[in-house]
């Protein structure tokens, strides 16, 4: 029922009704105003639950009034129209207002139609029956505002316009200056035979004609242009009349005409009058509903209720969608992956056929060479004392002052190593920071801790420290040696430390003894 | 709009639809982009298997030279205990064996428990797993000249790589000048390196 839609034409005496879907005209029927025909009415919403209606009332209790305003927007404007509406229409609630335009003065006011349903007693009965059936009443709006859609629909496009139709109700003129609905007038027809109907086409446009100059909204120069769509035979001699009708130009749109354009049947033309206004509002965006929002309060949960189902198709149909394109995905990947497969156990036969003629071999060949190559590099990488002890021996060879006490040897990845257990492990006597040697190509360094002391220390630190001095010296002199660093003088001369002596230390028997510490880091040299 | 209870009665089974909807999308989404996620990791892996095979049989002529080249290098490390485990009892011998021949002070050892080993140095290990365990040499020396002997006697006899890495030279305080009184003591720190062989190996025919 999602794209159906009820379009009830209400009059004083019945009442039109037609269900369209897919913008096509269904069925109709019609109604009479009165108890027994709202039952019928009831039956038939009964029928068709859940379905939009729309309902028009063609009435002559029905009121037009154009009304010019400040000019403002949004709310201010709201309110400003809501209180004109209260002022001018106090005892109906079916009532509502155009924007039309601005005016051309200074000030450009905003220039509104404000429009009611005089007489809400006419469609009351037929709105509560919806109301009792909580059917989704979309909204009321008056004949003439439907009219203004019709006109767009037959793409009439004069500056002065004056529709003229044949309702149910009576004759219907409707004036539109530049497409803008401005004033309505309903004739009723009730007792009248064709003759009269026909001689009525002709006074009642030229009395609306006079209306419309008396009004001011034409001139009095100015050409009318009259249309006049109708079902019904026109006699020729009305036709020439009309015409004839001062300051009148005039356009009838016969059935067949209507028919074509509209997508109608003639035959329910002629037979339902009211069904021209209906057809155009079925398939048109309505606009200047007069219907309270208590009124369509169904209507308003209906179209929430359509709007959460579109949104959980929507959503079902693009998980559908994005779980088609995965699925198909995977379908492909699957077969890559057999592809792949395939070529895999082809490539790995061909290896094996090729592999048959291999040695007996535990290992491929790759661990075999990387196995052999790494005890090669172990092996590489073995070193002894031997070099250190060269160096030291060479020098202390020059230097017969110096006792050695200890010697340690380190083969480590740190130029920084320390030496835990040896004395003065700080840098002393103005060497602060042992610079780092140039990296080595093995990533490990040869180093040397030399513990020694001043044989024969007589108590001449001066002469101690220029042996020390002169060993370390010597050192950085060797050709294997990369860095010298003297850890450890045979006195702390640094003003950061205390010096504690006796100047009879050199008459003393017992003297403390004059030792010193020396790194040496070798340069990186071949295996020993 | 204010909702009234009829109201929320008249939208319940919508939402309760569009609840169920979006539960059966998520499921949807989720079921096919995990597999869709499953599959491209199988083909991944997949490609990766053919890339080596391919590999493997492009380098085949390599890799039977290496065969041809490295394999009996490679049974002689298997057989000298630097692939496998380590064979201690044979270092003790091959260490007390030096000590007589070279007649030495004799050599006190401890061979520390053997771990899983990473050099901060840089060593290409291949596929293979290296362990070591941290040996720790003292003996007394008449000359320094004896630790020389020791281990420049060591790759000839005992043939698993060994790294020296720290010594320790002490003089011996109050050492006499006699023949066979030690002068000095060392104590020395050794690495034995091991390897054992990758877990995947045992597949070549």
């Amino acid at each position: 029922m999602m794209l159906s839609k009820i379009v009830l034409c209400v009059t004083p005496k019945q009442a039109t009704v037609g269900l369209w879907r897919l913008g096509k005209l269904v069925s109709c029927t019609a109604f009479a105003n009165n108890g027994s025909g709202r039952e019928e009415f009831r039956q038939f919403l009964q029928h068709h639950p859940n379905v939009p209606i729309q309902l028009i009332a063609d009435a002559v209790e029905e009121d037009f009034r154009p009304e010019t305003m400040p000019h403002a927007f949004g709310g201010a404007r709201h309110e400003m129209v809501e209180r004109k509406l209260n002022q001018l229409y106090r005892n109906t609630s079916y009532r509502t207002a155009q924007f039309i335009g601005r005016e051309a003065d200074k000030r450009r006011d905003d220039l509104f139609l404000f429009m009611s349903l005089t007489n809400p007693d006419i469609v009351a009965p037929w709105v509560t029956a919806a109301e009792e059936l909580q059917a989704p009443l979309a909204g009321v709006y008056l004949l003439p505002v439907v009219s203004q859609l019709l006109i767009k629909e037959l793409k009439l496009k004069n500056a002065d316009l004056l529709l003229m139709s044949r309702q149910s109700a009576g004759l219907r003129q409707t004036y539109f200056s530049g497409q803008r609905l401005r004033v309505s007038r309903l004739t009723p027809l009730a007792g009248m035979d064709e003759r009269q109907i026909n001689k009525l086409y002709v006074s009642e446009t030229e009395k609306t004609r006079l209306y419309l100059v008396s009004l001011r909204m034409i001139a009095r120069e100015n050409r009318l242009h009259l249309v006049f769509p109708t079902a019904e035979y026109v006699d020729a001699g009305v036709t020439q009349q009309l015409e004839q009708t001062q300051g009148v130009s005039c356009n009838i749109i016969g059935a067949a005409e209507l028919a074509r354009r509209l997508g109608l049947n003639a035959d329910l033309l002629k037979r339902y009058p009211d069904m021209l206004h209906m057809h155009v509002l079925a398939r048109s965006k309505p606009i200047c509903n007069l219907a309270h929002a208590r009124q369509t309060r169904h209507y308003q949960l209906h179209k929430l209720r359509i709007g959460i189902n579109i949104a959980s198709a929507a959503c079902l149909s693009g998980a559908a969608i994005v779980a088609a394109a995965n699925l198909f995905s995977a379908a492909d990947l699957n077969q890559k992956l057999q592809e792949a497969a395939a070529q895999t156990r082809q490539q790995e036969k061909l290896y094996t056929e090729v592999a048959s003629n291999f040695p007996k071999t535990p290992l491929p060949g790759n661990d075999l060479k990387a196995a052999v190559e790494l005890a090669k590099k172990i092996g590489e990488l073995n070193r002894t004392p031997q070099r250190l002890m060269q160096v030291v021996g060479e020098t202390l060879d020059i230097q017969r002052e110096i006792q050695l006490n200890r010697l340690r040897w380190m083969f480590s990845e740190d130029a920084n190593a320390r030496d835990d257990e040896g004395k003065g492990a700080a840098p002393s006597g103005g060497v602060a920071i042992i610079a780092p040697p140039s990296s080595s190509p093995t990533g490990l360094y040869e180093i040397g801790f030399i513990d020694g002391e001043i044989s024969n220390f007589s108590g001449d630190y001066r002469a101690a420290l220029a042996s020390v001095n002169a060993l370390a010296e010597r050192f950085k002199q060797n050709k294997a040696v990369e860095h010298v660093v003297i850890l450890q003088q045979p006195v702390n001369t640094s003003s950061f430390a205390n010096l504690q002596g006796s100047t009879l230390d050199e008459q003393a028997q017992q003297l403390p003894a004059a030792q010193f510490k020396i790194k040496i880091i070798l340069k990186p040299g071949m295996t020993t | 709009m204010m909702f009234t209870a009829h109201d929320w009665r008249k939208l319940q089974l919508p939402l309760i639809t569009f609840g169920v909807t979006l539960i059966i999308a998520t499921l949807l989404y989720s079921t096919t982009d995990a597999r869709k996620t499953k599959m491209q990791q199988l083909l991944q892996t997949q490609q990766n298997s053919l890339n080596q095979a391919r590999q493997r049989y492009q380098t085949s002529g390599e890799e039977k030279e290496n065969i041809v080249r490295y394999l009996s290098a490679y049974q002689a490390l298997v057989q000298q205990g630097f692939v496998g485990e380590e064979q201690r009892v044979d270092w003790i011998d091959d260490l007390r064996n030096i000590n007589i021949r070279y007649k030495l002070f004799g050599v006190s050892y401890d061979i520390g428990a053997q771990q899983d080993y990473k050099p901060a140095f840089p060593l290409d290990i291949g596929n293979f797993k290296l362990h070591r365990s941290v040996m720790k040499l003292t003996f007394a020396m008449l000359h320094e000249n004896d630790l020389l002997t020791l281990f420049q006697a060591l790759p000839g006899e005992v043939n698993p790589p060994f790294m020296l890495r720290d010594c320790t030279i002490t003089r011996v305080s109050g050492g006499g000048r006699g023949k066979f009184v030690p002068n000095l003591n060392n104590s020395c720190e050794i690495d034995w390196l091991t390897i054992t062989e990758p877990p995947t190996a045992g597949d070549q025919s």
